[in-house]
C-alpha cells in the first residue's frame, strides 16, 4: 500500500512539473549580442521582500538560474530583489531584478526577468566572479544565459569542484585558463634590470637576475590568474 | 647626466609605453598601468644609466614602491599587492648580497692579470 501511495505521489509531482514545463511559452532563440537594457528606459524601482522559500521556488523554476548554479549553492539569506518599471517602445513593463550571491562568497548571479520580451529577451542572467589580483579587485562575467540558454564566455573547463566529483580514480586539479598580462609585467618586468646588467658582463647582476627569474617572478605570477579552471586528472592516484 | 637624445632612452620609453598599452588592453586601469609599468621602467633606466650599482638595486626598489603607492592611491591595495612588493624588495636585497659576494670577496681573491 505504502509503495503504491509513494509511487502515486511521485507520478503526481512528475505530472505537475511536466504540465508546468509544457504550459511555458517557447521563447524565440536570440542570436548575436543583444543587450535588452539599452532598449529600455528606467521609470520606477521598488525593493521586494521575498521569503527564502519564495526565492528557493524561483531558483527551482528559473532555467537561467539553475543553469548557472545548483539550488544548494545559493546563499538564500542575502538575496536582494527589486521590481523595476521600465519603458519599452512607449509601453510600461515590469522588470524583476535579483542579486543572488552564492555560498562560496566568490560568485553572484544577476537575474533579470521582463514581463514582456524586450528584443526577444524574456529572461537574462549573469554569473559574476569576484577576484583579487595584484592589480586590485575585479568583477568578471563568467557566463550569460538568455531565455534559459547558456552562452559560455570562455573555453575554460570547470569539470569539478572537489575530488569527489571525479570519482575514485582521479583527482580534481585546478589550472589557469587566462593570465592577466598587466599583472605578469608588474611581477616579472623588473627582472629586465639585473638581467640587462648581466648581459653587459656584470657577475653580481647575474646573481640577482637568476633569483628574479627563478624565484621572485614565478612566485609573484601565481597571483596573476584571471580565470581558474578545473579538470579531472585520471593519471593521478585516487583519494 | 643622461642625455635625452640617447637612442636607448627612446627605446626604453617606447617599450614601457608598449607594455603599458598591453596591460591596459588586458583591463588593467590606466593609472595603475602607467604607475606600475611605464614610470618605474623609465626611472629604472635613469638610475642604471647613472650608476650600475646601486642603480639596478634602486630600480627594483622603485618598482616595488611604485606598486605600493599607486595601488594605495587607487584604493586597490590588497594582500596580493603587499606580497608582490615584498618579493620586489627581496630582489633588491639579493642584489646587494650578490654585489657584496662577487665584487668584494670573489674579485679580491682572483689573481690579478699581468
Amino acid at each position: 500500500m505504502r509503495k503504491k501511495l509513494s509511487l502515486l505521489v511521485v507520478l503526481l509531482l512528475v505530472g505537475a512539473y511536466a504540465a508546468y514545463a509544457v504550459s511555458q511559452p517557447k521563447l524565440p532563440e536570440v542570436k548575436g549580442c543583444v543587450n535588452p537594457f539599452t532598449a529600455v528606459k528606467p521609470v520606477d524601482k521598488a525593493p521586494e521582500n521575498w521569503s527564502s522559500v519564495h526565492v528557493f521556488a524561483k531558483v527551482l523554476v528559473s532555467k537561467d538560474i539553475r543553469s548557472l548554479a545548483k539550488p544548494w549553492e545559493v546563499d538564500y539569506k542575502n538575496v536582494k530583489i527589486a521590481k523595476h518599471v521600465v519603458e519599452y517602445n512607449g509601453e510600461k513593463i515590469e522588470m524583476l531584478a535579483m542579486g543572488i550571491p552564492l555560498k562560496d562568497g566568490k560568485h553572484v548571479i544577476g537575474y533579470y526577468e521582463f514581463s514582456k520580451p524586450v528584443q526577444g529577451i524574456k529572461t537574462r542572467a549573469y554569473l559574476l566572479e569576484f577576484s583579487v589580483l595584484n592589480t586590485g579587485k575585479r568583477l568578471t562575467t563568467k557566463a550569460i544565459t538568455t531565455n534559459g540558454e547558456v552562452t559560455p564566455l570562455s573555453s575554460c573547463k570547470h569539470e569539478c569542484t572537489s575530488d569527489s566529483d571525479c570519482g575514485y580514480f582521479a583527482d580534481c586539479l585546478s589550472y589557469c585558463c587566462d593570465y592577466n598580462w598587466g599583472c605578469m609585467l608588474d611581477c616579472c618586468g623588473d627582472c629586465a634590470f639585473p638581467c640587462g646588467g648581466c648581459a653587459r658582463g656584470s657577475a653580481w647582476a647575474c646573481g640577482e637576475c637568476l633569483y628574479c627569474v627563478i624565484v621572485s617572478c614565478p612566485l609573484c605570477a601565481t597571483g596573476c590568474c584571471d580565470e581558474e579552471g578545473t579538470y579531472c586528472d585520471y593519471l593521478a592516484p585516487g583519494p | 647626466m643622461v642625455e635625452l637624445g640617447n637612442k636607448r632612452f627612446y627605446l626604453v620609453l617606447g617599450l614601457s609605453l608598449f607594455f603599458t598599452w598591453l596591460a591596459i588592453l588586458d583591463n588593467t586601469p590606466p593609472l595603475i598601468a602607467f604607475g606600475t609599468i611605464a614610470f618605474p621602467m623609465v626611472i629604472g633606466y635613469f638610475l642604471i644609466a647613472w650608476k650600475e650599482f646601486p642603480g639596478i638595486i634602486l630600480a627594483s626598489a622603485v618598482w616595488g614602491i611604485m606598486m605600493l603607492l599607486v595601488n594605495f592611491l587607487a584604493g586597490s591595495l590588497s594582500g596580493q599587492v603587499v606580497r608582490t612588493v615584498i618579493l620586489k624588495m627581496s630582489n633588491a636585497i639579493v642584489g646587494v648580497l650578490a654585489f657584496i659576494t662577487f665584487e668584494k670577496f670573489i674579485k679580491k681573491r682572483l689573481p690579478k692579470s699581468p
